[in-house]
């Protein structure tokens, strides 16, 4: 206890911080500042925060932290990748003069990647579909 | 050939290990050498410590429960029934419907049950709040109470070093009960009397199962005018009378027995004759570190049936899943085990209506109590409310 207060007055001494008036100054507007602040008890919440923030710190383990990463890289990942299809898809729709006739777009599935696509959408539809194959537990 | 990976249980344990597995496994899942299925004996997922909440007015049914489909990644193969036999020689499960599943890895989370029923009168004269009616009827009781005596005791399973189901539970409902009691008006008519038995895991005469946090429970019961007595280990009750016996020859007489009830595995887990557990409780002999079952091959076991000093609670599934899904991935990839299970236990306990209290553990550190506080209360209630349905689905 007492090396620690002879180390802060080490370092008030050397640095003369609170003998400077500016800081005096500055010092008196914080205290009056956390008058209230501690008056209402709202201080010790900045206290509970940062117990809490180490409390976090300590429960995070390797465990948490890669499912957190795969978490985050497979929304990315899928924003991503929605995002570049509709950038592609709208520029592609922009540059069509006028919009296409029903039978054009039916041509259009003669691409395969076209088909390569609508096969996905299908199998989306499965995956929906799978996910939905127990009907709702009955609420009792 | 394609492995088949069966995981039993859709709670907390089952469900985010399921999920977990799909993940770390994808790459042969997507094709095809490996396989997961889940089976439960329930379409629904529930969220159990919420019980504790219902007991206080705090939770619907339907806000603590999930269907388990919508919980699942969809490449887990889902089936509803029950197991009422393991045939860990032929590698198979034997279901109430009949039919058999076939593995080449297992995993057991079929969790523990309350069993009131193994102590005299408890069950028709104690209360608990393990199972969603038990709470509810409980519920009503503390709504209505105006004066008298509120009796907590906590039972310990036989096997020794083996903890009840989440261990700090009977402090936060002696803590919740305090508010619930004071925000009715009633606290100075009705007494509240904690009590602990005379052995709890390695320690004996104690208020708490871990020494740290017994040193620091009295001044806070004090704090709330909460009674508390140590080496109260209930022998028996008398309902008519409302009397509780302990071993140790005390009488308390009781308005509300509010009690940690014994606990065991389930049926098919005690029938399956690898438990050495005593007073047939059913617990599956664990290896602490790889959490395989001792003598069995590719079967593993986390959560409540295990049979590990580490508390039952979802705190330690959350640490011991990833060492099981770790362990099956390494054996599938590289023949042999990877991870070790070091006893960690992470939670947020509760502690009164509106504080929480962070804490973590492992088989070398205890918890270290902190002061609770009102943001530790708003984690633990985002927890309830959002957080443990992505931890389920193994996001987090
Ligand atoms: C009131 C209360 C408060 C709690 N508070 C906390 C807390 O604050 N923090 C914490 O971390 N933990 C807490 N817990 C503990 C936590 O809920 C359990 O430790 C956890 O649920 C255990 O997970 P598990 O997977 O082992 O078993 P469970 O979650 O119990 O799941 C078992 C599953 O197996 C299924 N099943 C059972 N038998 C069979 C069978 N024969 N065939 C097929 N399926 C079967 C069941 O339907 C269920 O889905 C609390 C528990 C309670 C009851």
């Amino acid at each position: 206890m007492n090396t620690q207060n002879e180390n802060i007055e080490d370092i008030t001494n050397t640095n003369n911080l609170l003998t400077n008036p500016d800081a005096q100054e500055g010092l008196v507007e914080l205290i009056q500042k956390l008058e209230p602040l501690l008056a209402g008890r709202r201080l010790n919440r900045i206290v509970d925060l940062m117990s809490v923030t180490a409390d976090v710190v300590d429960m995070t383990d390797d465990y948490m932290i890669e499912k957190l990463c795969k978490s985050y890289e497979e929304v990315i990942g899928g924003a991503w990748t929605a995002g570049n299809i509709v950038r592609m898809a709208g520029n592609e729709v922009r540059q069509m003069e006028e919009p296409p006739t029903l039978w054009s777009l039916l041509k259009t599935a003669k691409d395969p990647e076209v088909r390569r696509g609508l096969a996905f959408m299908l199998m989306m539809a499965r995956g929906i579909g799978k996910q939905m194959n127990q009907p709702l537990p009955e609420y009792d | 050939m394609k492995k088949r990976i069966l995981v039993i249980g859709g709670g907390i344990g089952g469900t985010m290990t399921a999920n977990h597995l799909v993940s770390k496994l994808y790459p042969e899942i997507s094709r095809n050498k490996v396989e997961v299925s889940l089976l439960s004996n329930s379409p629904w997922h529930y969220y159990k410590p919420a019980f504790m909440y219902v007991a206080f007015n705090k939770f619907f049914k339907d806000e603590l429960r999930r269907p388990q489909q919508s919980l699942l990644r969809p490449e887990i193969n889902f089936i509803v029934d029950e197991v009422e036999s393991f045939e860990f020689n032929a590698n198979r499960v034997r279901c109430s419907s009949g039919k058999f599943y076939d593995y080449d890895y297992l995993v057991i989370s079929t969790g523990c049950l309350p069993a009131p029923e193994r102590i005299e009168g408890l069950k028709e004269a104690g209360d608990h709040f393990y199972q969603y009616a038990p709470a509810k009827a409980l519920a009503e009781k503390l709504t209505t109470i105006k004066k008298g005596r509120i009796f907590v005791t906590v039972n310990f399973p036989q096997t020794p070093n083996v903890p009840h189901q989440c261990g700090i539970a009977p402090i936060e409902t002696t803590l919740m009960l305090d508010d619930l009691l004071r925000k009715r008006g009633v606290r100075d008519k009705v007494e509240i009397v904690y009590t602990y038995p005379t052995v709890s895991q390695l320690l004996r005469n104690c208020l708490f199962m871990q020494k740290d946090t017994c040193e620091v429970l009295p001044t806070i019961f004090e704090q709330r005018d909460i009674k508390y007595q140590h080496g109260f280990s209930l022998s028996h009750v008398d309902p008519d009378k409302k009397i509780a016996y302990s071993h140790e020859g005390k009488e308390e007489n009781f308005d509300i027995l509010m009690a940690t009830p014994p606990i065991r595995a389930v049926d098919a887990v005690i029938n399956s004759g690898v438990s050495q557990a005593q007073n047939n409780e059913g617990w599956l002999p664990t290896d602490h570190e790889t959490m395989e079952v001792y003598g069995l091959n590719n079967v593993f076991v986390l959560g409540d049936t295990v049979d590990l000093p580490v508390s039952k609670a979802g705190g330690s599934c959350h640490s011991q899943s990833p060492v099981i899904v770790n362990n099956i991935a390494s054996h599938i990839r590289l023949g042999r085990l990877c991870d070790q299970y070091d006893g960690r236990v992470v939670a947020i306990a509760q502690m009164g209506l509106e504080d929480g209290m962070p804490l973590w553990y492992d088989y070398s550190s205890d918890v270290q109590p902190t002061p609770p506080n009102k943001l530790g209360g708003l984690m633990r209630k985002s927890f309830n409310r959002g957080v443990y349905w992505s931890v389920a689905r193994g996001l987090v």
